[in-house]
């Protein structure tokens, strides 16, 4: 009779098994963890928080696009942009792309480059310098984008002597921007976590699971159910006024090839999700980045685009969204704000 | 349908059992059988409908040629051997195996030495060829000698095709199972055989999901898309893929082992923690068991008997030819035949050794022996000969060492060539729990007890079912897993 009793206890502990992932996946982790519904929100995701959710969906209205590399039939450009996944629409949502901005406000044809896997961007563009790609192009801009946590890339010594012909270049493996989330049954281990980590946050600024951090805001800074609540990544910034220097210098070196070309180069470094909410967290945890103070006051031969000083001035009159709340990416608000300020010569 | 699907849990697997042990409660023995048969047949088809009639028709062809066999010396007319009804039943059971396994690889190697571009045909290999085309040749076998005195189609049918040894095993013979079916004590529930069925199953389960998929996200980069690999990415490579082989395999035995408990039918066990063995012959009498127990009965015992005369010199001879067609069996490939063959050389050693009464310390019998079945293993994992060599050539150094670059303030390493960086195992995917896991992972196989010492240890009490349910959730949690890191990278 006890080896019955246990078997039945265990069927029951089963069922009841079932019947919970399937409350828990309809209710909260469905939305979280799977793109079924749903674009952008990686941070939810990766936490398991649900309060901080903003649904969305890929949406462009503005009249001008950008175009793709794959897309690009000969026509002529006027600014090429490459960048890291702020450049590949990486938010998600309504007008995710801020070439697209640039192409509508300022009446341009905007060609965005691929990203490539182990070729940092100044060398991507010297590389599409050297093969004669621009020269066929005839861009009068080169917008060069990449986040506050990528700069080491940028600093290191780049070799602008290198040729490589295109064919080579567009066979270069793409970096993986994009993935889906796998397709995962009403059971799964996210349901566990997400039960483990409502509760861990309860009580720390971290989940069990995950390396999502949880903040609290001075104010409702997101237009979400957890409004006061930042969620970011942390990260350490290694580098220092030496790297500063090594990435101004590479910057000035491009910028002098390219305007030999008759080419302007524009760097736009996007600040980092912590680093721009740092002043209105009620308890800063850690030190705030110094890239952009760093940057300013170097001599630049190239024009350079203070995201952090431009998205800051927004949060300073309460502007909501700026980023999203769910995702370590910038909002169309932000795009808005950069290149309704920003001017091209 | 696999055992580690949700569907199959609690799905097919409650239905299953539930319709059966009705019918047998109502004394409807034929029904419970047909009910099992279709059940089985449905957990084929789940793969792929249009495979149904292929194992219909081999069950129906093999069936016939048994029945014949069986009846042969009971015929009045007698218009062939006995001997030659044999070869043709076995012969065609090759001939399917060589059909859909093993024509391509023939046609790759016409092509590779004659210069002919004839084109690869791409066959799909039907789930379970393999082992339900050898369950059935031992069956002919065991006809052929008399050792079958059944004739019954339904029994048969589903001898066969019983879902918890159709896709891989235990490989069974006819004599071992079916008598169970007719057994009456086996024909209502026995909870005990029900609660240590479910105990075996979600042991099972753990180990495939929790251990073995863990090492596969190490060994599959280190052996399919790591361009070259460094002395530590390629031993944790191995390592990795001999880990998740045992846990996988044996994990996948223990659930269809467990399934047979809960329909009281006593599967054999196929594996009895084979990285303990201290020697080759060791290895082969605790992995993949009833493997063993068939390429002994039905291709060593043939071969030896086919030489005439047997000396040790022969049995040495029989032991390699049927080791290396054990490694045809396990995949058309080089890699395999080389397996198979090293493994041939490797018993035939190991015999020589005991005949001459030679002897070494344990520890260190259990070294090489370990040694030498993770090193074949790279032929079994391998793609091709190129890729076990890009394997061997990190093992041994060829690609230098790299370590971790917390090591660097060690200054003999560095005087010594090894390569520091943070990036060590990128190769291989790995992390520090790489090695860490591998580590614990081998400890655990190789000093403590398995699945099967663990479940007879197993006491209808709180603690040992509380464990068993921690198991299980665990397990079955990590079917479907998710995964915390950004999709949408920087």
């Amino acid at each position: 009779m006890r080896y019955k009793r246990l078997v039945l206890i265990l069927a029951g502990m089963l069922v009841v098994f079932v019947a919970l992932n399937g409350v828990i996946w309809k209710s909260w982790t469905q939305d979280l963890i799977t793109d079924a519904h749903f674009d952008g929100g990686d941070l939810t995701r990766m936490g398991y928080i649900p309060g901080s959710k903003m649904p969305r969906h890929n949406r462009v209205d503005l009249p001008r696009r950008h175009i793709s590399l794959k897309e690009y039939a000969g026509q002529p450009v006027d600014m090429v942009t490459i960048g890291d996944s702020f450049s590949q629409g990486g938010g998600g949502g309504y007008n995710r792309y801020y070439q697209d901005y640039i192409a509508t406000r300022y009446d341009m044809t905007v060609l965005n480059l691929d990203h490539y896997k182990d070729v940092d961007f100044i060398t991507t563009i010297s590389l599409f310098l050297n093969n004669g790609f621009l020269d066929k192009v005839r861009p009068r801009y080169v917008l060069i984008e990449a986040s506050e946590r990528g700069i080491k890339e940028l600093a290191h010594p780049v070799d602008f002597s290198r040729v490589e012909p295109l064919e080579t270049v567009r066979g270069y493996r793409l970096y993986p921007h994009a993935s889906h989330p796998p397709d995962v049954s009403f059971i799964n281990n996210g349901n566990f976590k997400f039960l483990f980590n409502a509760l861990w946050f309860r009580f720390t600024d971290h989940g069990l699971f995950g390396d999502v951090r949880v903040a609290d805001l001075k104010g409702d800074f997101f237009s979400v159910t957890k409004g006061d609540k930042l969620l970011y990544l942390p990260y350490k910034p290694k580098f220092g006024a030496a790297e500063v220097g090594a990435l101004n210098e590479n910057m000035n070196m491009l910028a002098d090839r390219l305007s030999a070309h008759g080419i302007r180069l524009i760097y736009m470094p996007y600040v980092d999700k912590y680093t721009l909410y740092r002043n209105w967290l009620v308890r800063p945890t850690y030190p705030e980045s110094q890239f952009f103070e760093l940057l300013r006051p170097l001599a630049k031969r190239y024009q350079y685009i203070d995201t952090k000083e431009l998205l800051r001035e927004e949060l300073a009159k309460g502007e909501k969204d700026i980023f999203y709340a769910d995702d370590t990416h910038s909002s169309w608000k932000a795009s808005e704000k950069i290149f309704s300020v920003v001017r091209f010569p | 349908m696999l055992f580690n699907s949700l569907v199959f849990i609690f799905a097919f697997l409650p239905l299953v059992l539930v319709g059966y042990f009705l019918l047998l409660h109502w004394r409807l023995t034929v029904a419970a059988r047909s009910w099992l048969l279709f059940a089985s047949l449905v957990f084929y088809s789940w793969w792929d409908v249009r495979y149904l009639p292929l194992i219909l028709g081999s069950i129906l062809f093999n069936y016939t040629i048994g029945g014949v066999l069986v009846e042969y010396d009971d015929l009045k007319r007698k218009l062939v051997s006995k001997k030659a009804i044999f070869v043709v039943g076995v012969t065609a059971n090759i001939l399917l195996l060589c059909w859909f396994k093993y024509l391509d690889f023939f046609i790759g190697n016409v092509n590779a030495l004659f210069g002919t571009g004839l084109p690869l045909l791409k066959i799909v290999l039907p789930l379970g060829i393999s082992f339900f085309t050898i369950t059935q040749i031992a069956f002919l076998v065991d006809a052929y000698e008399g050792l079958v005195e059944e004739r019954n189609l339904l029994n048969y049918a589903l001898f066969v095709t019983f879902f918890p040894h159709l896709l891989a095993g235990p490989i069974l013979h006819h004599k071992e199972m079916m008598p169970q079916f007719d057994h009456l004590r086996n024909k209502v529930i026995n909870w005990k055989n029900l609660y240590f069925g479910l105990a075996l199953f979600f042991i099972g389960l753990f180990k495939k999901v929790i251990i073995a998929d863990q090492f596969a996200a190490w060994a599959t980069p280190g052996f399919d898309t790591a361009p070259s690999l460094t002395f530590f990415e390629a031993w944790l490579a191995s390592l990795s893929y001999t880990l998740q082989l045992y846990f996988d395999f044996s994990g996948y035995s223990d659930m269809a082992v467990g399934i047979g408990w809960m329909f009281n039918i006593r599967l054999p066990i196929n594996f009895n923690s084979p990285y303990k063995a201290t020697g080759i012959i060791d290895f082969w009498k605790r992995w993949h068991m009833t493997l063993t127990e068939f390429v002994t009965t039905y291709l060593y015992a043939p071969i030896l008997r086919s030489f005439g005369r047997i000396t040790f010199g022969v049995s040495l001879a029989a032991i390699f030819l049927a080791m290396l067609i054990s490694g045809i069996w396990h995949g058309a490939g080089w890699t395999f035949i080389i397996w198979g063959g090293l493994h041939g050389a490797a018993l035939v050693i190991n015999h020589i050794w005991r005949k001459r009464k030679l002897s070494m310390p344990r520890f260190l019998a259990w070294l090489i022996t370990f040694n030498f079945v993770n090193a074949s293993f790279v032929f079994f994992r391998a793609k091709s000969l190129e890729g076990a060599m890009k394997v061997f050539a990190g093992m041994a150094g060829v690609n230098g060492v790299t370590m971790h670059r917390s090591l660097k303030k060690v200054h003999l390493l560095e005087r010594l060539g090894v390569n520091f960086s943070g990036s060590w195992l990128d190769g291989i995917n790995g992390n520090d729990r790489t090695y860490i896991y591998a580590l614990l992972a081998l400890v655990f196989a190789v000093t403590c007890r398995n699945s099967m010492q663990a479940v007879e240890g197993l006491k209808p009490d709180w603690k040992h079912f509380a464990v068993l349910v921690t198991i299980a959730f665990w397990g079955l949690l990590n079917i479907s897993q998710v995964s915390e890191f950004l999709y949408f990278q920087f």
